[in-house]
């Protein structure tokens, strides 16, 4: 018995998971700048990175599409706002659907007269990166079900919060490239791709860790470790491949002029192709302390 | 508020299966959907000693279960529309399919393996303890059904009076949902917290 048939069942969820909290983070980070500076910023720089958060949005928005499809009946989703508070899915969803809302007006409003108002801009944008970070919190929180043994750790809840602190920088200087938007030295992309790398190798050991633990969580189905035999090797090459994301990052920020939209396109989808491998192993583990596998 | 539970002989059981095969054709459940399953539980071992002799500690026990209808269901914690829910008259869990999105969320938290998304329904199936046969002064069909009488169906105060509450393996320790299930267990029965067993009939009971 092994989880991938789990995994596959919920693939979509994986590609959720994947997506949304880097997508969230990426849009904390691209929105630093307009908050922190917009007030100084020269003006047609400060509306198009203002445009641009469009692409974490973007990204988080295709998670929480793909997410939806997993759903036997999405008819009755409305439901879901019944249980917020109570269940965690449903703080979730709620969150989810709070932060791609406002993100979006926020968006559209961009294009309008309004958008000159500096102030309100920032402020917004604030409201909408705490909305986002809200939105990680409840992400990582999800699964947190006593009975659940193989997710019922701090690790589990740490590794989406590592995940979106690993893919998010790199999407975030995928937009500051798409938005032509550059701080003097490179120094805000640079501090970027440096918060990557160190996610990266974090959570690295997060995982590892994760994987030792599996072989003592079982019931009398399987054990976690059973259901999820490349675990360990699976948090290698995630090492390998943010690593790579990471340098291409790198290779992004240090560019004297204008980076080739490639590069960080490339960052961007190798760390992503890192984080789908994690938490396609994740949903490998599932089991309960029980018989639920 | 009546809470109804279930109670298993594990000293009369045979693991024929007549249980399940009784709930899915008055259920008219499809293939590879059950309410109630049998795990056929099994431990101990078989050595060859130097003479070419063969001793074996095996035992194997059959535990015939469906939805525990638990004071504490993890399923009905999780549930994000309130679709999973206790009635408030008979204690019994079951779904409301009107509000059920099928996210699957109550599968993978229940420790006892009772709902799952039907996908050609769209929506969460399990257990509902026959809850209109109940409602009509009978008992589920499962335990009309049992030729071995070892299933009972009542109050939990009369279930409580003749065994244990989910007190053998696999079963998980009690105090994760407190199931309405209650045992007598058979000679051979290692208790909750024993990991020395296994399930093996996992396919069928997935």
């Amino acid at each position: 018995m092994d989880g991938l048939a789990t995994a596959l069942d919920e693939i979509t969820l994986v590609l959720f998971t994947t997506l949304a909290p880097a997508g969230a983070l990426a849009y904390a980070l691209m929105a630093l700048p307009l908050i922190v500076r917009g007030g100084t910023m020269e003006e047609s720089l400060r509306r198009r990175l203002d445009m641009f958060l469009s692409v974490p949005v973007v990204v988080a928005m295709v998670g929480l599409v793909a997410s939806a499809t997993h759903l036997g009946n999405p008819a009755n989703a409305l439901y879901v706002l019944a249980g917020f508070g109570r269940s965690p899915l449903s703080n979730e969803v709620v969150c989810g659907v709070v932060f791609l809302g406002a993100a979006g007006v926020f968006w559209l409003t961009s294009f309008s007269e309004g958008a000159q108002r500096v102030a309100v801009r920032r402020a917004a944008a604030a409201v909408v990166s705490v909305l986002g970070l809200a939105f990680i919190g409840a992400i990582s929180l999800a699964y947190n079900a006593s009975t659940i043994i193989a997710w019922n750790t701090p690790l589990a809840a740490a590794s989406v919060w590592l995940n979106a602190l690993a893919g998010g920088p790199l999407l975030a200087i995928l937009g500051f490239r798409m938005a032509r938007f550059y701080t003097a030295g490179h120094r805000l992309g640079l501090a970027y791709a440096v918060l990557s790398a160190a996610a990266v190798a974090v959570g690295t050991i997060v995982y590892l860790l994760w994987a030792s633990t599996l072989p003592s969580m079982q019931n009398a189905l399987t054990s976690a470790a059973e259901l999820a035999p490349a675990f360990g090797p699976a948090a290698i090459i995630f090492a390998v491949l943010g690593a790579i994301g990471v340098a291409f990052g790198l290779r992004t920020v240090a560019w004297k002029g204008e980076a080739p939209i490639w590069l960080p396109l490339v960052s961007v989808a190798v760390v992503l192709a890192s984080i789908f491998i994690m938490r396609f192993m994740f949903y490998m583990t599932h089991m309960t302390v029980g018989l639920g596998v | 508020m009546t809470q109804y539970a279930f109670h298993f002989d594990g000293t009369r059981c045979t693991g024929c299966k007549t249980c399940e095969m009784a709930c899915k054709d008055y259920k008219d459940l499809s293939v590879g959907v059950a309410f109630r399953k049998v795990y056929e539980v099994t431990l101990g071992e078989t050595k060859k000693a130097d003479d070419g002799t063969f001793t074996s500690s095996c035992v194997s026990y059959p535990l015939s279960m469906s939805c525990n209808h638990c004071d504490e269901a993890s399923c009905v914690k999780v549930c994000p529309t309130g679709a999973m829910h206790k009635d408030g008259e008979s204690g019994l869990v079951s779904v409301d399919q009107d509000k059920c999105i099928g996210c699957g969320y109550c599968h993978m938290a229940c420790p006892y393996n009772a709902p799952k998304v039907d996908r050609e329904k769209g929506h969460s199936v399990k257990c509902d303890g026959c809850a209109e046969r109940v409602a009509a002064g009978e008992k589920p069909v499962c335990v009309e059904a049992c030729p071995a009488r070892a299933l009972d169906f009542g109050t939990v105060d009369e279930m409580a009076a003749k065994g244990e509450q989910a007190d053998i393996a696999p079963l998980p320790e009690k105090h994760y949902t407190e199931p309405n299930f209650y045992i007598k267990p058979s000679e051979d029965a290692k208790p909750a917290s024993d990991t020395s067993v296994k399930v093996v009939n996992p396919l069928e009971v997935k």
